[in-house]
């Protein structure tokens, strides 16, 4: 290795001193010109204009002139991007107008595929690329937040407000019940684990947004088939930016936001609630009852400011083209005390060796969080604490706040705390760091032209260390009667290795007799995830034990699994008009038993170019169109755990002993299993349409699919006597996924001073289970559960054959006739008298069915302009906060007051029956419009007698949201709207500068 | 630089091999804490803790405490509540005009007092599965036990001939739970340690009369192999309690085949008796804490303790359960007030009996 950078340092200056010998060697003159666009005349700015085979080279102004000096028999070369090379001979003019021509970009674009590049052009499944310039901006603090709305059949859920927070992410409707709906994440080679990081609120948070060059999403299965046993919900590959050969470039860019709530959960006020106790109360209440008016939810969310900064540096040391990006920021949440503080650091290297047959992309990364996570205890309680009392009491005790106490001022029992208290008094603090890094080396193998040999080694690894500690006087971990043994403190301690290694062959040839191409990849991979979770036993503050518990049994666990798989990929061209591409994966699982670890899946894919076909050829309106019809089998094993296959046996606690003669034994119990586990497998089917109009000023697709998922695990009854539990996972389900999706980018204005871009994207997806028995569609099953809501005595949704996954299972709700619920009234459906599970009914979704993104951007000279909206229809959220807290039992219990929500006053429910939270009242339509980003950015341009040059920009995020929804947010993951930390208003300002 | 570009070429695809040769076996992963039968059944001890098993179904509804389940959330939603003896008084003694059930609110296991019980019923779905997840254990134990295990496993000589005795008292634990579930459920699947566990084989019926004669058979072979009376452990079957066990399927031989057996029900009754068997003639002291003591009465004994073998069900229910009797007359933390005696059931007492 030294040897070669010697080498390099040898050839360096005599390359240096030959480009100035060819700056001096020819007689030169002057040329002056213009540059404008072939297609209508306008000037084009920034058009590189260089000498061949030598290094002079100007940019044109922006009105498109160019003055340049050149060797009287020289040859200018004119590129820009999105135009097409073209070289002009000077050959003694002085003047040159050149008019360039439009290229379809699209035509070179290299998209990341699994394992390897294709060119654009020569896709053939459901592939969408997102770039950094398309990205949603503003205080973007996880990466896939940048491409929520922008890509169909992709829907992208924020968790909540939390600052770093994760998304749910589906891709196609997700293919699973029990097992996971996540896709694969794949960062610059690397898939990750889905098991995330403890003390992380979201394992991608590692990632620097701004390191980030391009998302890549695999939709169909004949795009991500590749991926074998992992790939059944889609695949998202990530590539990070490289460093760049050239002059050293350094760009700062700073972000600065506000954060605040975008409204609260409507509550009674404390003249509210002391009429309804004046009214309804006991004496005992009545006592109680305070004099203030306190607004618990002002009280625990703050307007919340955080900063993004990140540096960072690229160019060709030597030969050696390098990228360093530092990144810090400091995020608060809008719930007090919780904050995110992140620094991280990348480093690219892509050096080439012997000619540039060897190429080595070396990609290090890595991340340090520090975060207090704020109690989110706090927000339920600042929803139902009673608000006629104040924060504050006029004691020192319990650290000064109100808590429910006796006349003496001991802590009553079992009753809710302070919720500002809960919130200052918890200290949880987590120190995540991560680090992704991997080499590859990409070899072209001499004296075979087109063959390639690759070999990327790469690692992930973690390490999470966090404290939990809550004061000894708090309320939340008070011991009654016994001062100075409560309290909480407890530590955690996590780590992970993760190791991948790939090596493939790619071979390339075109055989231009026979007008065909081939690219034909094969390989092998291995992918290791290795974790170590330690169990700490929990201490009072004082750090004593606490009675009642026991050290761990164990001091730690090391669950581990392996994906070993062999691929091969193979893409034949005819004529640049037909393309197949077929691929097969064989993985094999640590995951399953012997017999049902290896798993072999295959894809087809075929495209039709027909606008190379001669009637298209020449059409002047037609600029693209291309048919795909894709066909594959994926698998999914995420979800499923390291050793479920495995019957394996614990050792019983020390209450549950068997007596033999005078000793107690403990028990062995085995667990139940299926040791016929497997992969859920999904079957895709993929038909697309590629298009393009007027010169690709409008551009899209329309994709048809249809997945079908067999072997859904589902827990099943097992014939008694046959197995350790009466009920195992097994694979027996069906599902079916299918869709439309539909994708335009126009470009309706593009002139010298203004473009104007919009992008349009719509997706319809149905979620069907076919099977979940046995005996398939057995019909005396009820359905699996599915979520349950607060106050509710059993779950509110099943899955159930013929209805989408998770669908409400309510009574029909019957009102009076000024439309006013009767509580406890309900539609005896069968007619038999009775009001039981049989007059429930199944219907409503809480995951939409049309997902809708539209962006637009405008640019006019220096400014730019534009916002991103989003769409959901259908999705239905069941109101938990107004089952639960709307009735008169919620505000009034046995003993104390709590505040209760606006809806009582509407129902004036008591509360008395106890299924009345399994009304269809409750349950609302959750369509809802929200703009997700309003973004306005001004190019100052090249400052004064320096290289940099500045942009401003200014941002808000969910800026409004449309809805019939009554409650905080109609975006509710699982339907089950209840104790949801808030969204936040996100308004940032924001300057880069490149120099 | 030739022979840099040598190296490396080489290298590549060296490294690449190396690292393929290597990872292969990296498929068979086995968890850190939770065992394998075959690190459990590596030791006499283990042995025996999965005996414990096998006998502590019927003792506790779980492994980790009071309130722990053996049987999933689908069977029954409050673990405590599965408890075999408990849901077996359930069925037998709510069913009659013995006892009745004061919580209304509940619909379950009020309904088999009222006569109105269906398959969903947790008391019925309790019962069943839980002595299918007894016979599933005593199945299990039965191969782990077989010899080519014993052998494969070099255990050999007293340990040997140990569990040897140790699988006989998990056969004679899968005939007692049959016999249960014969006589509440009259047909029941057969499962034997021939049916290898999670086949996913649909276990098939063999009659009441098959599973009578199953149940005789393995008594009978077992009268001839487990250890004499009194000469096993306290908590563990031995000979005595096989004839016990063949006297009450004697006994009711006519509901089960439809040809009664009372002279062999006698025989082995005799037999209990002249191995030294009697009724204890303190009766209130067959229920005192140290009723461990008794030698004369008790048979075979399901050991109970308040610490080290907790559970929501036997003799703490029958203790907690009976409402009004308050703690300091039981003798326990207080009453739970839901099972009390019927007004048809105390009729049955002459109004001067102190007793009624």
């Amino acid at each position: 290795m030294k040897k070669v950078i010697k080498n390099f340092l040898r050839i360096i200056p005599q390359t240096i001193a030959l480009l100035c010998l060819s700056v001096v060697a020819f007689a030169q003159t002057a040329v002056t010109g213009k540059v404008t666009d072939s297609k209508d005349g306008t000037p084009i700015p920034g058009v590189t204009v260089q000498v061949k085979g030598a290094t002079t080279a100007t940019r044109t102004a922006a009105d498109g002139t160019f003055k340049i000096n050149v060797p009287t028999d020289g040859v200018l070369v004119f590129t820009s991007v999105g135009f097409g090379r073209q070289e002009i001979t000077v050959a003694g003019k002085a003047s040159i107008e050149v008019s360039m021509v439009q290229t379809n970009q699209q035509l070179n674009e290299v998209v990341v595929v699994g394992y390897g590049t294709t060119r654009k052009k020569d896709l053939t499944g459901a592939v969408a690329t997102v770039t950094s310039k398309d990205f949603q901006k503003g205080n973007i603090t996880t990466p896939e937040q940048m491409i929520s709305g922008k890509v169909p059949g992709v829907a992208i859920t924020s968790n909540g407000g939390q600052p770093g927070s994760g998304s749910t992410i589906r891709i196609r409707g997700g293919s699973s019940l029990n097992a996971s709906n996540d896709p694969l994440i794949v960062i610059d080679g690397v898939p990750l684990d889905q098991s995330g990081i403890n003390g992380a609120s979201n394992p991608l948070s590692f990632i620097n947004p701004n390191d980030i060059e391009s998302f890549t999403v695999l939709k169909d299965a004949s795009a991500a088939a590749i991926y074998g046993t992992r790939a059944a919900n889609g695949v998202i590959i990530i590539t990070t930016k490289k460093g760049k050969s050239g002059a050293l470039k350094l760009n700062f860019n700073t972000v600065t936001s506000i954060a605040n709530k975008t409204g609260e959960v409507d509550v009674l006020t404390g003249d509210q609630v002391r009429a309804i106790v004046s009214q309804m109360g006991n004496a005992q209440q009545k006592a109680q009852v305070g004099t203030a008016n306190t607004n618990w939810q002002d009280a625990i969310y703050h307007t919340a400011v955080s900063t993004d900064n990140n540096f960072s540096f690229s160019g060709g040391l030597k030969k050696l083209p390098y990228r360093v990006s530092l990144g810090y920021s400091y995020l608060n949440g809008i719930l007090q005390t919780d904050h995110l503080q992140k620094t991280s650091l990348a480093l690219v290297l892509n050096p080439t060796f012997f000619h540039n047959t060897l190429k080595v992309d070396i990609n290090l990364k890595g991340s340090m969080e520090k975060t207090r996570f704020g109690n989110q205890g706090a927000i339920g309680g600042a929803v139902s604490f009673d608000p006629t009392q104040s924060i504050y009491s006029s004691s020192k005790r319990y650290g000064g706040y109100y808590e429910w106490t006796e006349a003496n001022g001991e802590l009553i029992l079992n009753r809710p705390n302070n919720p500002v208290g809960v919130l200052n008094q918890t200290v949880d603090e987590q120190t995540p760091k991560r680090s992704i890094g991997n080499i590859q080396f990409d070899y072209a193998i001499p004296y075979v032209k087109g063959l390639h040999a690759n070999l990327n080694l790469a690692y992930d690894v973690s390490k999470s260390e966090g404290t939990y500690f809550v004061n000894d006087s708090a309320a939340q971990a008070y011991i009654i009667g016994k001062p100075g043994i409560g309290g909480s403190k407890s530590s955690s301690k996590s780590t992970k290795q993760n190791t991948v290694v790939d090596f493939y062959l790619n071979y390339v040839k075109d055989f231009a007799a026979i007008k065909s191409r081939i690219d034909f990849t094969a390989g092998y991979t291995y992918n290791n995830y290795f974790a170590t979770y330690y169990n700490y036993r929990g201490y009072n503050a004082k750090g004593d034990t606490i009675a009642g518990t026991k050290a761990p049994n164990f001091p730690f666990n090391k669950p581990e699994n392996t994906v070993i798989g062999f691929f091969g990929r193979l893409n034949y061209i005819l004529n640049d008009k037909y393309y197949l591409t077929a691929t097969i994966r064989r993985d094999g699982s640590s995951r399953f038993g012997d017999g049902n670890k290896w798993g072999t899946f295959p894809s087809a894919a075929l495209s039709w170019k027909i606008k190379n076909e001669d009637f298209l050829k020449d059409n002047r309106t037609i600029s693209d169109l291309k048919l795909r019809l894709g066909y594959g089998i994926t698998g999914q094993q995420d979800g499923i755990g390291n050793y479920a296959f495995l019957s394996t046996y614990s050792l019983s606690g020390p209450n549950s002993l068997t007596q033999f003669g005078n000793n107690y034994y403990y028990t062995y119990a085995p667990s139940g299993f299926y040791p016929g586990l497997k992969w859920e497998e999904t079957t895709g089917y993929n038909a697309g349409i590629d298009y393009g109009f007027v010169n690709n000023r409008i551009t899209g697709s329309v994709d048809f699919y249809l997945k079908r998922t067999k072997d859904l695990l589902n827990s099943v009854s097992q014939p008694a006597g046959t197995n350790f539990s009466a009920y195992v996972l097994a694979n027996v389900g069906n599902m079916d996924n299918k869709g439309v999706e539909f994708n335009v980018t126009a470009i309706p204005v593009k002139n010298k001073n203004v473009t104007w871009d919009v992008n349009f994207n719509a997706t319809y997806n149905k979620n069907v289970i076919t099977n979940l028995t046995i005996v398939p569609k057995d019909v005396t099953y009820i359905g699996a559960p599915g979520g349950g809501a607060a106050g509710v005595n059993g779950p509110i949704q099943y899955s159930q054959i013929n209805y989408s996954k998770n669908t409400f299972f309510l009574y029909h709700q019957i009102y009076d006739i000024t439309g006013k619920p009767i509580e406890g009234l309900f539609e005896d459906v069968n007619r038999d008298g009775i009001i039981n599970e049989k007059d429930k009914y199944l219907g409503k979704r809480p995951d939409a069915n049309l997902f809708f993104g539209f962006s637009t951007n405008v640019s006019y000279k220096k400014w730019n302009a534009g916002f991103v909206l989003r769409a959901n229809l259908n999705n239905y959220v069941y109101n938990n906060v107004y089952s639960n807290l709307g009735k008169s039992t919620q505000i009034l219990d046995a003993y104390t007051i709590h505040n209760g929500s606006v809806n009582y006053l509407e129902t004036q429910f008591n509360g008395k029956t106890d299924i009345q939270g399994f009304s269809d009242y409750y349950l609302e339509n959750a369509s809802f419009l929200r703009m997700d980003n309003l973004s306005l950015g001004y190019n100052l341009g090249t400052i004064h007698n320096t290289k940099a040059s500045v942009r401003f920009s200014a941002n808000v995020q969910n800026v409004f949201v449309i809805t019939k929804y009554k409650g905080l947010d109609p975006e509710v993951n699982g339907g089950i709207d209840n104790n949801f930390y808030p969204r936040p208003r996100i308004i940032s300002i924001g300057a880069n500068i490149d120099f | 630089m030739k022979n840099n570009s040598f190296k490396l070429k080489l290298i590549v695809p060296i490294l690449a091999i190396a690292v393929l040769a290597g990872c292969t076996k990296k498929l068979d992963l086995s968890p850190t804490n939770d065992l394998t039968n075959d690190k459990v059944f590596a030791t006499p001890l283990g042995y025996k803790e999965a005996l414990a098993k096998v006998y502590g179904v019927m003792l506790t509804t779980g492994s980790q405490g009071a309130g722990s389940g053996d049987l999933p959330s689908q069977i029954i939603s409050d673990a405590g509540n599965s408890d075999f003896f408990r849901n077996l008084w359930y069925l037998e003694c709510l069913s009659t005009d013995e006892a009745g059930w004061t919580y209304h609110g509940n619909t379950d296991p009020i309904g088999i007092h009222q006569m109105n019980w269906t398959s969903v019923n947790f008391s019925v779905k309790c019962s069943y599965y839980r002595s299918y997840y007894a016979i599933t254990l005593a199945n299990n134990f039965i191969t782990e036990a077989s010899d080519d295990n014993l052998a494969k496993r070099g255990i050999t000589g007293k340990d040997a001939a140990d569990i040897k005795v140790y699988k006989d008292e998990a056969r004679f634990i899968r005939a007692y739970h049959y016999w249960i579930l014969m006589d509440l459920f009259g047909n029941p699947p057969l499962v034997t340690e021939a049916v290898q566990i999670g086949s996913k084989s649909f276990p098939t019926q063999v009659g009441r009369t098959g599973m009578f004669n199953f149940i005789e058979s393995e008594l009978k072979d077992l009268a001839a192999t487990l250890p004499a009376p009194k000469a096993n452990e306290y908590g563990r079957i031995d000979q005595a309690g096989v004839w016990s066990l063949l006297a009450r399927l004697y006994l009711n031989a006519g509901v089960y085949t439809g040809t009664a057996r009372y002279t062999d029900a006698i025989t082995y009754c005799n037999k209990v008796i002249a191995a030294g068997y009697s009724l204890h003639p303190k009766f209130k002291e067959l229920m005192l804490a140290d009723n461990n003591l008794n030698t004369d009465e008790f048979i075979w004994t399901a050991p109970y303790d308040g610490i080290a073998t907790q559970t929501y069900g036997g003799t703490t229910f029958l203790i907690h359960g009976p409402a009004a009797v308050p703690g300091d007359s039981s003798g326990c933390s207080g009453t739970w007030g839901c099972i009390r005696v019927t007004q048809q059931f105390v009729d049955l007492f002459d109004a001067a009996d102190i007793r009624g």
